[in-house]
């Protein structure tokens, strides 16, 4: 009677401790389809982006939600989408004032999936169109990227691939060389 | 306090004619383009995203969620008559109770104006939405936006919920709501367009 007390006590423990989790959305992943802006060309990149920089993702740093990070007030009580924070070492700071490690989100894959939005692969050379939010997170300032996938490109052999692809059409940059993007950008 | 006055969702009864009057203007519509530009009037119907609601003429409950700022409220209500008054199969009705679709609005950091969040697609038994659909509008991408472009996209967002996927389309041809992007806000008359309905008709 006794152990049978004590493993439900156990068992209710540790459902509660699964339901609580790190204090994301308990329920199932979900997928998202997202409408938003389509952008024609750089310039129109350039325009919306605080920062542009040249760098590579090293690591997720961490996954919270929005309104963790930025406060549920600032979304007006809402929870927010689930975020992926990934940490990027910069190189070259073609616009804006970029820190040497900045935090940089993306929708969090593993919690709601799209198609909008791809994940960053790691140590590879990319290109950001970035936004500041306003945030810093244990040191390091937090921006977003411009036009979801359509801000950031990868890098190689000194030329931009873009990672989006909108209405069936390649995403701003892509094909371009490094050099003549970065000396287009004001 | 300004209050905005809400637009009451209409019955299937109440627009029937609207609806049958409303099809023989696309159809004229459609014909007089095709003539006068032909060559540029290429379908731009959007095709099924893989989960629907059950029935061939399903009443599709929208509720408030919260938090949702007025002006979305009144662009959910407004794309919802805005679906209503077409031949497109199917009813949306704002009740709170057994909700289909649940509407809310906040502010984000990422770069997106609306978003249909859904079950996984993989989670569609039978290719229906196992469970209520949100749709969530971004303050910071929208509140720029006209009364008329926030529709838009609320028309675009119920294509979803129906069972649309993206399309590319060309606004001198054969516009489409379900186009990502700005080109969907200056196209002639007013979403959702002949191929959206086609698109709604071909899944129910």
């Amino acid at each position: 009677m006794r152990r049978t007390t004590i493993l439900t006590t156990l068992l209710a423990a540790s459902l509660s401790l699964a339901a609580c989790g790190d204090g994301s959305r308990a329920e199932a992943p979900r997928s998202a389809i997202f409408d938003g802006p389509v952008y024609a060309s750089v310039a129109e990149l350039d325009a919306d982006a605080d920062a542009v920089a040249i760098g590579s993702a090293t690591a997720v740093h961490g996954r919270l939600t929005e309104g963790e990070l930025y406060g549920a007030a600032k979304l007006g009580g809402a929870e927010g989408l689930p975020i992926a924070l990934y940490e990027v070492q910069v190189k070259n700071t073609i616009k804006g004032a970029a820190a040497r490690t900045i935090l940089v989100t993306r929708i969090d894959q593993r919690r709601l999936a799209t198609a909008e939005q791809t994940v960053f692969p790691l140590h590879r050379d990319l290109m950001f169109f970035l936004r500041d939010t306003a945030t810093t997170l244990d040191g390091m300032p937090v921006y977003s990227v411009v036009g979801m996938d359509q801000g950031w490109l990868r890098i190689a052999e000194g030329r931009l691939h873009a990672v989006s692809r909108t209405n069936g059409k390649a995403g701003p940059g892509d094909g371009q060389t490094v050099v003549a993007v970065a000396a287009s950008v004001r | 306090m300004n209050r905005v006055r809400l637009p009451k969702a209409e019955t299937w009864e109440g627009c029937t004619v609207r609806k049958i009057l409303w099809s023989a203007v696309v159809v004229a519509t459609t014909t007089a383009l095709s003539i006068l530009n032909p060559g540029v009037a290429s379908a731009a119907v959007p095709p099924p995203i893989g989960c629907r609601y059950v029935g061939s003429d399903p009443t599709i409950n929208i509720a408030y969620g919260a938090p949702l700022a007025e002006a979305y409220r009144y662009a959910a209500v407004d794309a919802a008559n805005r679906w209503n008054r077409t031949p497109a199969p199917g009813q949306f009705r704002v009740q709170q109770t057994g909700a289909n679709i649940r509407v809310f609005s906040f502010t984000s950091q990422e770069s997106w104006w609306a978003q249909v969040a859904t079950p996984l697609i993989s989670e569609c038994t039978n290719g229906y939405w196992p469970r209520t659909v949100e749709i969530e509008f971004n303050h910071r991408m929208m509140d720029g936006f006209s009364t008329y472009q926030k529709s838009v996209v609320a028309v675009h967002e119920l294509g979803h919920a129906y069972g649309l996927d993206h399309v590319e389309m060309n606004c001198a041809g054969r516009p489409s709501v379900m186009e990502q992007g700005t080109e969907k806000f200056s196209c002639p008359l007013s979403p959702p367009w002949n191929d959206d309905v086609i698109g709604v008709q071909n899944i129910y």
